[in-house]
């Protein structure tokens, strides 16, 4: 079957995305965007339209630029800088067309869990790995999104424990999360790995490998987070 | 009944005047309180004004999410409203009532449990039920 790509939104990056996804064997690609501006300039650079202007919150307009094309399976992506606009589009997608295939940008990290609520789960958070490392560095703790497990909204996380978390003395084998999830087990400040059955102290400086929806980040971080940044 | 509406369209000022005298406490919400400057309603107890980024959920809880039975949104535009609405749905208690422009897509979120009022035409019999009219 054919594929065909709806992008939704034009940055400074659109172009050389555009052309690696051609270089991916992507043919049949148009991006979508609220500002005209940013469509005509977007069509300056290409021969051919590629680009065109309206609402995303439109149906009328996502039929146009082809959501239910038939004999052709639809992506669709959102890449604006709105939050909201990405997530609604992204429903409109996934919810009225029925697309399996449907990727977001999400701009600001209270609206993860939001999106991920709402079935969006195949996601990709602007400011992750920057906000970690800033905030990791001073001394708050954050799980740190190890594997996307594809199209489930649940990753393998990293959390490294703090050196006033409430986990630190407790044993790795009877640790008991206040969420559904999977611990493979810890890797202590030496690099030595360990299974999640040993009877073994959690210690500050181990990393404890957790699967876990994505949904629940925010509550791992508050259980493994010390007293001091409660 | 507590009850928190976010944005300051004219449909929000009919359905509060309607409703004023049905219930315990209003609080309205939008990016500035200027904009119930000429509403008429009065500053008392039971009527607050707040204002804030309303896409932020801490802007949302400082408005009285959390204590809102009914939520009532009709901000500038229908995406910005259902994002809204998606955001304030934290209390499985709460009922949230959706103003929108267009109804084509009222049928998806209708099936998220949002009550969708048009607002070409505005009928808020369910709103009112709800209240115990």
């Amino acid at each position: 079957m054919n594929k065909n790509m709806i992008i939704n939104g034009i940055d400074n990056e659109s172009i050389t995305m555009y052309k690696e996804l051609t270089e991916y064997g992507f043919e049949d690609i148009v991006f979508i965007d609220s500002d005209i501006n940013k469509v005509r300039n977007l069509n300056d650079k290409f021969a051919n339209t590629i680009a065109f202007y309206g609402n995303s919150g439109s149906t009328e307009f996502l039929e146009f630029v082809g959501i239910n094309r038939s004999n052709s399976e639809t992506i669709f992506v959102a890449m604006t800088s709105s939050d909201s606009v990405n997530l609604i589009s992204c429903e409109i997608a996934k919810y009225k067309y029925k697309l399996e295939n449907v990727v977001s940008v999400v701009n600001s990290k209270e609206n993860l869990a939001l999106f991920n609520a709402y079935g969006i789960t195949e996601l990709f958070f602007q400011g992750r790995s920057v906000l970690e490392l800033i905030i990791n560095s001073s001394g708050i703790t954050l799980p740190i999104s190890l594997l996307d497990i594809r199209n489930k909204g649940t990753s393998l996380w990293s959390i490294k424990i703090p050196k006033d978390s409430n986990a630190i003395g407790l044993d790795l084998a009877k640790l008991n999360l206040p969420f559904r999830a999977i611990i493979f087990g810890k890797i202590d400040s030496k690099g030595n790995p360990y299974q999640s059955t040993e009877n073994i102290d959690i210690e500050e400086g181990d990393n404890i490998l957790i699967i876990t929806s994505n949904r629940n980040e925010e509550t791992m971080t508050r259980f493994f987070q010390g007293n001091k940044n409660a | 009944m507590n009850i928190l509406t976010i944005g300051s369209k004219i449909t929000l000022r009919k359905i509060t005047e309607e409703i004023v005298d049905k219930v315990e406490r209003i609080n309205f919400l939008d990016i500035t309180t200027n904009n119930y400057l000429n509403w008429g309603l009065s500053r008392t107890k039971k009527i607050k004004y707040y204002s804030g980024d309303i896409k932020k959920i801490d802007t949302l809880i400082d408005a009285g999410l959390n204590e809102s039975d009914i939520i009532i949104i009709h901000s500038e535009n229908d995406i910005d409203s259902l994002f809204i609405a998606q955001k304030s749905k934290i209390n499985a208690n709460s009922t949230i009532f959706v103003i929108l422009e267009d109804l084509v897509l009222a049928e998806i979120f209708e099936s998220f449990g949002f009550i969708i009022f048009d607002s070409h035409n505005l009928k808020i019999t369910k709103l009112l039920n709800k209240l115990g009219n």
